[in-house]
């Protein structure tokens, strides 16, 4: 079974709401919401910490990181179970996903999600530019709508927008029953929690802390606009054929790499994933 | 490259940020290093070599915040391989907070700092003496009677004046220092030459350090004694390392002396040259080679054979000003700038000179607080309407842009305008008038390109240098130079006498404690840049907008409780110059004294006034840069009348705009 | 609109205003969504079982929504 999840490296992470956007872009998001977003563990606001300031000379207590937010696509989702109409349902592939036409916007899901990860459009929703963008039809007023980890993009092979546009490579999507799939491997090495996970909900979004990871692989023959002249970076189960010119400025990325093992990219032996 | 040409054709003038802004450390940098590459910060290795760092102190850089699209993986890389990162920085900044130490400094004592640091170095012995002895001026001997340095032609007939000369310890005899070159020579100690009492450089340094130990240091600075010992030894003991300034000490007005100071501790500790060294927090420059080579284009005359050109004049940000104000200027044509009107400091100062100006016309893809001020607008065309070659400064590669749209409206590629203007001009012949086959003929010029292999391929690397600092440096002596001994004098604000700078000593204006209006003006304003834009572009992307709605005011929330405001309470920041009316932010991260705006917000984002409506236009003698920083304000709670209703009715827009368009 | 802040992860006690917010106004019994939204939380927990859930709120779902195709049916489960 494929069972696809994120992992988070939050030591990577730089606050800098380029997922955020780029979901926004991406997934035709309306004007007045988010379906990710980058909270800031610390102060009451965007980019302050926890703590006060030191006084001179005295060691400093503030504490500051980010933790992006978008729905955890659980195990044991809750908003599946609530829903009576069977809009929100969960794919064969672990994805969360809302059928838009079936939603008849009670928000029973809103209220049983712990993690705020849904909106409501309670307006027409606006759209700008107002034709639109990405790749995703717009939804309508009246309905529930969240994160699908890009599953349009998924299906074609591709890692969701908000993993490819990080600049930190701090995020990285795969699937969690491939034991060879980096998110797999990061998982078991790295130090990950999920939130809230006395609620029993078994999210399928793993945030990384303490030791920083290598972060998400990015090798320019990964690249989308190349992906239609290399099928093979997807669809072989061949590890060694990941490798691209060595040497140039582009592949500095394959300094990215956990101790003996000198490409932690993993092509997809499957749709989706590691891309 | 066209403006420029276009501005040959009747000789015009030009400006440009040399000097006036960003010139500022790296002016103090090039004293001791030799000016290679100007007045910017200075070259560094490239960005690819970072993960070989042991050491990064990133020096009043938010490089997560401010640099992070090319090089915050690099930077990252650099934390995993295991690193230690300091960073000096008065705000806890996102950077900050994957420091390994962090020092929360008081604004403008940055050079203490530095002086503390090489005091701990030398005093522990930590320096790398094979590197002073090879590569810098440290055993170069200086006379005690007048200050300068022993020449060769001073103990030695046949001697040179250019020579500095050192003590060779095995021979007992006195040297001519030659770039590049080990030798046995002493490197501390007092020394008779032929009658004249000398000392070694580093021995002249050293007593100068020596009144800055981390102890009188940390008091001045509000920092810990031991960690300011803890980052001197981890850059001068764990390998190389670097530090890795951006252009904020650089804000307030004598940034050059850290500029001087830091350059002079990264040669105490061996760091040029290595593989894991760091300078500066953008991968610049690196040897100019991804800007296209176009010979004289620019200028022409030489080789081209219908135009004929005038020299141009090229004008610092700093003199336009004053320029503008003498009415030097009949006529401005301004493309793609918001720096007059929004950007620079001092706003108002800018707006009044205009008035000076008989015509100002501006081509521009935005209306922005610069172009209302503009007789004749030219809607020009977004870079995504028009084909053209693109060098960066943040990595190697010279792009080819491919057009993907028509320009919308009316609008016209700046391309288009310059050869219409140029035809009007009497200059038919200066562009081909047709951009694709200006840009072949451009790339032909460049030896190292093939036009077509550039069309196709849209992006092509050029070489570089990955370690910088490997050969001679391009000072009088090929040597860094600890000491100098023909000093420039500054004579700036602040300033009770005039200052010689042979050694880097701290100065300050306004953020010194003792400045004349500091209790009247208690807190020093930064407007550091932010993450949300790039200066000020990006102000209508209406998605970023509802991340970052309004202009804030990060203040501590003793400072804020201290006057009577509340998390989100609107306040005016104000001063001798002028106010701004802006949404409080109480952030813990912030050190008491300090305010911070970031910097880009437009005159319409604001509930009343600018933040460069409080800054200074004045620059100082060496620095010649603007001092966004070094400046002091008050904070009260706005007034009762204050219309806010653009904010907080909910309209992410901006305060006093109509809502508009996405980018 | 969706503050950059939000959302918080919210504590039980504090989920409750603002699972009232998100129900507010609803055309749907809202007062149904909450109690079932509440005890989804303890299906997830392991509090609760599906058929349980199921079982629990199948008379109030058929009557307030004319259907119940929740995927907690129990094998069996008579759905009239």
């Amino acid at each position: 079974m494929t069972k696809y999840g994120l992992v988070i490296d939050q030591e990577r992470c730089i606050g800098c709401h380029a997922c955020a956007v780029t979901c926004k872009q991406e997934n035709n998001v309306p004007m007045g919401q988010f379906w990710n977003r980058v909270l800031t563990e610390g102060g009451d606001h965007i980019d302050t910490p926890s703590g006060t300031f030191p006084d001179p000379g005295e060691a400093s207590t503030l504490d500051m990181a980010y933790q992006p937010t978008a729905c955890q696509h659980c195990e044991n989702a809750p908003c599946v179970k609530v829903c009576p109409v069977n809009a929100t349902y969960t794919r064969d592939d672990g994805i969360v996903e809302i059928d838009y036409d079936k939603c008849i916007g009670c928000r029973y899901c809103m209220a049983a999600c712990p993690y705020n990860a849904r909106v409501f459009n309670w307006d027409e929703p606006e759209q700008m530019p107002e034709e639109g963008t990405g790749d995703v039809p717009a939804r309508p007023q009246g309905v529930v709508e969240k994160c699908t980890f890009c599953s349009h993009r998924v299906e074609e092979g591709l890692d969701p927008a908000c993993v490819v546009n990080c600049p930190a490579d701090a995020r990285i999507f795969g699937d969690l029953d491939d034991e060879t799939s980096t998110v797999t491997k990061y998982i078991d090495r790295y130090e990950t929690d999920r939130l809230l996970e006395d609620r029993g909900t078994d999210p399928k979004t793993y945030y990384i802390s303490g030791e920083m990871s290598p972060g998400r692989p990015q090798r320019s023959e990964k690249l989308e606009s190349e992906l239609d002249e290399r099928p093979s970076a997807s669809n072989s189960d061949d590890d060694a054929d990941s490798g691209g010119d060595e040497g140039g400025y582009g592949d500095s990325g394959a300094s990215h790499s956990l101790d003996g093992d000198p490409m932690p990219h993993v092509p997809a032996v499957k749709q989706g994933g590691d891309d | 490259m066209a403006k420029s040409r276009l501005a040959s054709l009747f000789g015009g003038t030009t400006d440009g940020f040399f000097y006036g802004i960003d010139t500022n450390v790296g002016q103090g940098f090039h004293r001791v290093a030799g000016n290679l590459w100007g007045a910017f910060l200075p070259p560094t290795n490239a960005p690819t070599d970072w993960k070989n760092c042991r050491t990064i102190i990133a020096w009043g850089s938010d490089i997560l915040r401010s640099q992070f699209q090319m090089d915050s993986e690099h930077f990252l890389e650099a934390l995993r391989n295991g690193a230690k990162l300091v960073v000096v920085d008065p705000m806890y900044t996102t950077t900050a907070a994957k420091a390994d130490l962090w020092l929360p400094i008081e604004p403008g004592k940055d050079a203490y700092l530095a002086l503390a640091m090489m005091q701990v170095v030398l005093d522990e012995g930590l320096h790398d003496e094979e590197f002073l002895r090879a590569r810098t001026t440290a055993p170069a001997l200086v006379r005690t009677d007048t200050g300068e340095l022993l020449r060769a032609s001073d103990v030695s007939a046949a001697g040179d004046d250019e020579s500095v000369v050192a003590m060779n310890s095995e021979t007992n005899d006195v040297e001519a220092l030659a770039p590049e070159t080990d030798g046995s020579y002493a490197l501390l100690g007092e020394y008779t030459v032929d009658g004249i009492e000398t000392k070694t450089s580093l021995t002249v340094l050293k007593e100068h350090v020596d009144g800055y130990t981390p102890e009188d240091v940390a008091d001045v600075a509000d920092l810990n004694p031991d960690d300011v010992r803890t980052a001197a030894r981890w850059l001068a003991t764990r390998g190389p390392g670097g530090i890795l300034p951006s252009y904020g000490v650089g804000r307030y007005i004598y940034g050059h002396v850290f500029g001087q100071a830091y350059a002079i501790l990264m040669a105490l500790t061996g760091d040029y040259g290595n593989s894991g060294n760091i300078h500066n927090q953008h991968g610049n420059l690196w040897g100019g080679n991804q800007a296209l080579q176009v010979g004289d284009y620019t200028s022409p005359g030489t080789e081209s054979e219908s135009v004929s050109a005038s020299p141009t004049t090229g004008v610092g940000y700093k003199d336009v000003i004053s320029a503008i104000e003498d009415g030097q200027f009949d006529v401005i044509y301004a493309m793609e700038s918001n720096m007059l009107v929004n950007q620079f400091p001092d706003r108002k100062r800018w707006i009044e000179s205009l008035k000076n100006v008989d015509l100002i016309a501006w081509a521009d893809m935005h209306h922005t607080p610069s172009v209302q001020h503009a007789d004749l607008i030219l809607p020009a065309a977004h870079w995504f309407e028009k084909e053209d070659i693109v060098p960066s400064y943040s990595h190697p590669h010279i792009t080819y842009r491919h057009k993907v749209h028509d320009p919308l409206w009316e609008a016209k590629s700046d391309y288009w305008i310059m050869d219409k203007l140029a035809a009007h001009l009497g200059h038919e012949d200066a562009f081909l008038g047709d951009k694709h086959e200006e840009l072949r003929m451009l790339v032909d010029r460049d030896d190292r390109l093939d036009f077509e292999e550039l069309y196709e391929e849209g992006t092509v690397e050029m070489d570089y240098q990955t370690i910088m600092y490997q050969d001679e440096f391009g000072t009088e002596t090929g040597r860094l130079e600890l000491y100098d001994d023909a000093p420039p004098v500054e004579s700036g604000p602040g300033l009770d006498e005039e200052v010689s700078l042979e050694l880097p000593k701290p100065l300050e204006a306004r953020t010194d404690d003792d400045y004349e209006k500091s209790d009247k003006y208690p807190l020093v304003f930064m407007q550091k840049h932010g993450v949300f834009r790039i200066h000020s572009q990006y102000e209508m992307n209406s998605w970023v907008r509802e991340v970052n709605t309004e202009p804030q005011l990060d203040i501590n929330p003793k400072d804020a409780k201290t006057r009577g405001i509340d998390d989100g309470d609107y306040v005016r920041v104000h001063n001798d110059k002028g106010e701004m009316v802006v949404k409080a932010k109480y952030n813990d991260g912030i050190k008491p004294g300090l305010i911070n705006t970031d910097q880009g917000w437009w005159d319409r984002d604001y509930v009343r006034g600018h933040h460069n409506d409080l800054t200074d236009s004045e620059v100082a003698e060496v620095g010649r840069t603007f001092a966004f920083y070094d400046t002091r304000v008050e904070v009260e709670l706005a007034p009762d009348d204050v219309d806010t209703s653009n904010y907080t009715g909910g309209n992410p827009v901006g305060a006093n705009a109509e809502k508009t368009g996405g980018d | 609109m969706t503050g950059p802040q939000q959302p918080k992860l919210t504590p039980l006690p504090e989920w409750d205003a603002e699972a009232d917010a998100i129900l507010d106004g609803v055309e749907y019994d809202a007062d149904l969504g909450k109690r079932m939204a509440r005890d989804a939380i303890r299906v997830s927990n392991g509090e609760m079982t599906d058929a349980e859930f199921h079982e629990k709120y199948h008379e109030e779902v058929l009557e307030e929504f004319g259907q119940d195709d929740r995927p907690t049916k129990p094998e069996g489960f008579e759905d009239d």
